[in-house]
C-alpha cells in the first residue's frame, strides 16, 4: 500500500514532465542548471575560505551548519504552519479510504525524503566537492550519509508537529513548532550574534549534524541517538488518528489556512484601512487595494516576512564567521539585498496557487485586466520596500551602525522593485504549474534573485568598489536612480502592456 | 442579433474541442445551449465572453468583434460554471467591486450591490467573507455580481449549480426579464426540463458540432419526434445519430 501511495504521489507531482518530451527537456536542463549555480557559490565561498578567511575547513564548516540549520529549521516551519499536508486528491479519496494513519505518513515521509534527495543531495556534494577538491573523495560518502540523515529527520520533524495537532491541539502544536525552531537555529544565532558557543553546544543536534556533515566522524554517537529518538517519537504519534489535521497541500504551506483568514478582518488600522479601500477611488487604486487587501489577508505577507527573515539571519552567519568581520554593513546589506527577491517570488507563487484563478472576473470587465495587472508589481513593491527596510534597519541597529546610506536604500530599492517586477513577469506569463514545493515555485525564485541582482548591477559595484559609501558623489548617485527608476519604468510598461494578453491566453480549457 | 457566432474552431492541442460551430442569438431571446459531457459547451461559452480567444470563425457581441473590441462587456453578465470568486473578500467587498469594474459609480455600486444582495437572499451575508460561505450560497453571490449592472446580455454557464430552487426561480426570473427587455441570454445547462421550459431557441452541441439549433418544437421535429415527446428523448436521439455518424 505504502509504494502504491508513493507511486501515486511521484506520478502527481511530475505529472506535468509526462505530457510531452520538451517538459522532460525544461526540467533536466533547469535542474542541471540548479546544481551548476550551486556549484558556482561554493566555487565563491572556496574563494573567500582560501584568502583571508578562516581556510577551506572553516567555510566548509559554515556551509554545513547553515544547510543543516537550513534543512531542521524549514521543516520544522512547514509542520508548523501547514502541518501534515496532502495533494487535494489524497484529501478527497486517500483519507476518506480505510487507509492507516501511519501507512498515508510512511508514504508521504518516502515521497518528501525523495524529492528533497533530488533537490539538493547532488547539488550539495557538487559544493562539498568543490570546497575540499583535491581531498574531495575523504568528505563524499559521509556528507552524502549525513545529507540524507539531516532530510529524514527534518521531513520527521515536520510531521511530528503536523501529527501533534491532533493530539495537542493546535495552540500548544504551534508552540512547540516554535520552540523547536528556536532551537534549531541557536547555534547559527550565537554565531551571527558573535557569542562564543557554550561546550554543550557540541551535543547540539543541529551542531552534531552540521560537524558530522564537515568530517568530524566522532560526533556519530550523537547523531544516531538523535536519529533513534525522533524514530521512536514517529512510530508512537504515527499511529495517531490525525486525519483531520491535515491540509491541501496546495492551500496552507506558504500561506495562512484559509480558516484562519477571519481574524485579519478584526486588525485595526492599515489593514482595515486597505479593505475599506475596494470600492471608492479609481480602477487602479482600486486594483492596488485589493492587492494589498488579498496579501494581507491570506498571510503572504506575514509568511514571506518571517522567510526572508530566517534566511537573512541565518546567512548573516557567513560573513562573521568568515573573517568579514571588518565589512559588517557591507555584508548585512548584501545578506538583506540579496534576499529581498524572495518575498515578491514568494507573492507571486501564493497569486499563482490562489488567485490566478480568480482573473476570470476581471478578465470579462472591461478593460480593467491591465490595471490589475499594472498595479500587481506595485503592491509587492511596496510591500518588500517596506519590509526589506524594517530588515535592514533592524539589522544594523542590532550592530549600533546607522542604517540607509543613500546608497544602501538605493540598492534595497532596487532589488525590490527588479524583484517585483520579475516575479509578476514570470508568473503570469507562464503557464508552469506550482504549488509552494513544486520545481516550477523554483523557477519563481531563482528568476527574479538572479535578474534582480544582475539588473542592480551598477548600484553594488558602486557600493562595494566606491571608496566612500557614504559620500558618493551627488551626480553619481543621481544618475543611478535615473538608471534605476528608467530600468524599473522599462520593465513595468512591458509587464503591463503584455501581461494582460498572457493571462487572457491562458485561462483553462 | 445580439450573439453571433460563426465557424468557431478551438483546438487546445489534442484535436478540435469546438469545429465550425455557428449559431445566433437574437434579441428578446433566451437561447440554450445543450450537449453532452466534452461536447465544447464551456469553451463555446468562454469564447463569446472573451476568455478564449478562437483559433478560427468570428464572434460578434452588440455589433462588436470579440475578444477585440473589448467595448461589448459593459453590456454583459458573465456566471461562469464553477465560479472562483476571491475568498478574502467579504460578500459585500466583492458586490462593489463588481460593480465599479462594471463601471458604475461608488454611490450607485453601492445601491445596485445592496440591491442584488437582497434579491438572491444574499444580504444577511455581506460582512461574511466568500471563504466562509456554503456553496450554495457562494453560487449566489456570483450570480448576483454578474446582474449587478444590469446587463443587456446574460451569458450563464451551468447557472443552476448549486441553487437551491428559491434562488432558481430568482434566476429564471431574471433571465426572462432580462429578454423581455430587449436582451439576450445564452445558456448552458444540462436541465433540459428548464430549457423546455425557460428557452426560446436551443442549439445542441455535440463533438464539437451543432447538430441541431431552432426552436423546441423544430428540435423535436429534427429528432424524428412528436409535440407530446420531451425534449430529454430529442436530445438522446439526436446526439445517438450523430454519434453513429461520427463513429
Amino acid at each position: 500500500m505504502i509504494r502504491l501511495l508513493l507511486s501515486a504521489k511521484v506520478k502527481q507531482y511530475f505529472g506535468h514532465v509526462r505530457r510531452s518530451p520538451r517538459s522532460v527537456f525544461s526540467l533536466v536542463t533547469f535542474y542541471l542548471l540548479w546544481t551548476f549555480v550551486v556549484g558556482a557559490l561554493a566555487l565563491f565561498l572556496r574563494f573567500l575560505g582560501s584568502s583571508a578567511l578562516g581556510g577551506v575547513s572553516g567555510a566548509l564548516e559554515v556551509l554545513s551548519l547553515v544547510t543543516v540549520t537550513s534543512m531542521l529549521g524549514i521543516g520544522a516551519f512547514l509542520g508548523t504552519r501547514g502541518g501534515v499536508t496532502a495533494f487535494p486528491y489524497e484529501v478527497e479519496f486517500v483519507l476518506t479510504s480505510p487507509v492507516r494513519p501511519h501507512v498515508f505518513l510512511l508514504s508521504d515521509l518516502a515521497f518528501q525524503v525523495m524529492l528533497l534527495s533530488l533537490y539538493s543531495v547532488p547539488s550539495s556534494l557538487v559544493a562539498i566537492s568543490v570546497l575540499t577538491y583535491p581531498r574531495h573523495l575523504a568528505y563524499l560518502p559521509t556528507a552524502a550519509l549525513t545529507y540524507l540523515t539531516a532530510i529524514l529527520m527534518a521531513a520527521m520533524t515536520s510531521h511530528l508537529l503536523g501529527v501533534s495537532r491532533a493530539v495537542v491541539g493546535e495552540r500548544a502544536s504551534r508552540a512547540m513548532g516554535w520552540a523547536v525552531m528556536g532551537l534549531v537555529v541557536l547555534p547559527v544565532v550565537l554565531l551571527a550574534v558573535g557569542i562564543d558557543s557554550p561546550p554543550w553546544m557540541a551535543y547540539h543536534p543541529v551542531q552534531a549534524l552540521a560537524l558530522l556533515l564537515a568530517g568530524d566522524a566522532s560526533r556519530l554517537p550523537v547523531v544516531s541517538l538523535y536519529l533513534a529518538l525522533l524514530v521512536a517519537a514517529y512510530a508512537v504519534l504515527s499511529r495517531a488518528r490525525f486525519y483531520t489535521a491535515v491540509s491541501p497541500l496546495l492551500m496552507t504551506v506558504l500561506m495562512e489556512p484559509p480558516r484562519r483568514m477571519p481574524r485579519y478582518l478584526r486588525i485595526p488600522g492599515v489593514l482595515s484601512a486597505s479593505i475599506g479601500l475596494v470600492g471608492r477611488g479609481g480602477l487602479w487604486w482600486t486594483m492596488y487595494a485589493l492587492h494589498l487587501t488579498r496579501i494581507s489577508r491570506e498571510g503572504s505577507l506575514w509568511t514571506g516576512a518571517m522567510v526572508l527573515a530566517f534566511l537573512t539571519l541565518v546567512n548573516s552567519a557567513i560573513p562573521r564567521l568568515t573573517g568579514f568581520g571588518s565589512f559588517p554593513r557591507l555584508a548585512e546589506l548584501s545578506m538583506v539585498a540579496m534576499y529581498t527577491p524572495l518575498l515578491p517570488a514568494l507573492l507571486a507563487i501564493n497569486w499563482n496557487v490562489s488567485e490566478r484563478r480568480n482573473t476570470w472576473y476581471i478578465s470579462v470587465t472591461g478593460d480593467a485586466l491591465r490595471s490589475y495587472v499594472g498595479t500587481l508589481p506595485l503592491s509587492y513593491l511596496t510591500v518588500t520596500v517596506v519590509f526589506s527596510g524594517l530588515l535592514y534597519a533592524l539589522i544594523s541597529l542590532g550592530a549600533e551602525e546607522v542604517p540607509f546610506l543613500l546608497v544602501d536604500s538605493l540598492l534595497l530599492f532596487a532589488m525590490s522593485s527588479f524583484g517585483s517586477l520579475l516575479s509578476v513577469a514570470i508568473s503570469v506569463s507562464s503557464r508552469v504549474a506550482t504549488s509552494p514545493l513544486s520545481l516550477g515555485s523554483l523557477l519563481y525564485v531563482l528568476f527574479p534573485m538572479l535578474g534582480s541582482a544582475l539588473l542592480s548591477l551598477p548600484v553594488v559595484v558602486v557600493r562595494v568598489l566606491y571608496p566612500a559609501p557614504d559620500v558618493v558623489s551627488p551626480v553619481l548617485l543621481a544618475g543611478l536612480c535615473v538608471y534605476v527608476v528608467s530600468a524599473s519604468a522599462l520593465l513595468w510598461r512591458v509587464v503591463t502592456s503584455s501581461g494582460p494578453r498572457y493571462l487572457r491566453e491562458f485561462q483553462e480549457p | 442579433m445580439i450573439i453571433e457566432v460563426t465557424d468557431l474552431w478551438k483546438d487546445f492541442g489534442e484535436g478540435p474541442v469546438v469545429r465550425g460551430l455557428s449559431f445566433t442569438v437574437e434579441a428578446g431571446e433566451v437561447h440554450g445551449l445543450l450537449g453532452p459531457n466534452g461536447a465544447g459547451k464551456t469553451t463555446t461559452v468562454k469564447c463569446v465572453v472573451g476568455l478564449l480567444r478562437p483559433d478560427r470563425g468570428a464572434i460578434r457581441v452588440a455589433g462588436r468583434e470579440v475578444p477585440d473590441d473589448w467595448t461589448y462587456k459593459e453590456l454583459l453578465g458573465y456566471l461562469p460554471e464553477n465560479p472562483s470568486l476571491p475568498e478574502y473578500l467579504t460578500v459585500g467587498e466583492f458586490l462593489l467591486l463588481m460593480g465599479r469594474l462594471k463601471g458604475l459609480e461608488p454611490r450607485e455600486a453601492r445601491d445596485r450591490a445592496e440591491e442584488v444582495a437582497a434579491l438572491f437572499g444574499v444580504e444577511a451575508h455581506w460582512e461574511r467573507l466568500i471563504h466562509d460561505l456554503s456553496k450554495g450560497t457562494r453560487q449566489r453571490v456570483a450570480f448576483a455580481a454578474a446582474v449587478i449592472n444590469s446587463p443587456k446580455i446574460l451569458v450563464l454557464d451551468e447557472p443552476f449549480n448549486g441553487l437551491d430552487p428559491e434562488a432558481q426561480r430568482v434566476a429564471k426570473v431574471l433571465m426572462r426579464e432580462t429578454a423581455k427587455a430587449g436582451g439576450a441570454v445564452l445558456v448552458s445547462t444540462h436541465l433540459l426540463d428548464s430549457v423546455e421550459r425557460l428557452c426560446d431557441r436551443a442549439t445542441i452541441l455535440s463533438s464539437g458540432r451543432a447538430v441541431a439549433s431552432g426552436t423546441i418544437s423544430e428540435i423535436l421535429r429534427r429528432a424524428g419526434l412528436d409535440e407530446g415527446s420531451t425534449l430529454e428523448e430529442a436530445f438522446i436521439n439526436i446526439v445517438r445519430g450523430s454519434r453513429g455518424r461520427t463513429g
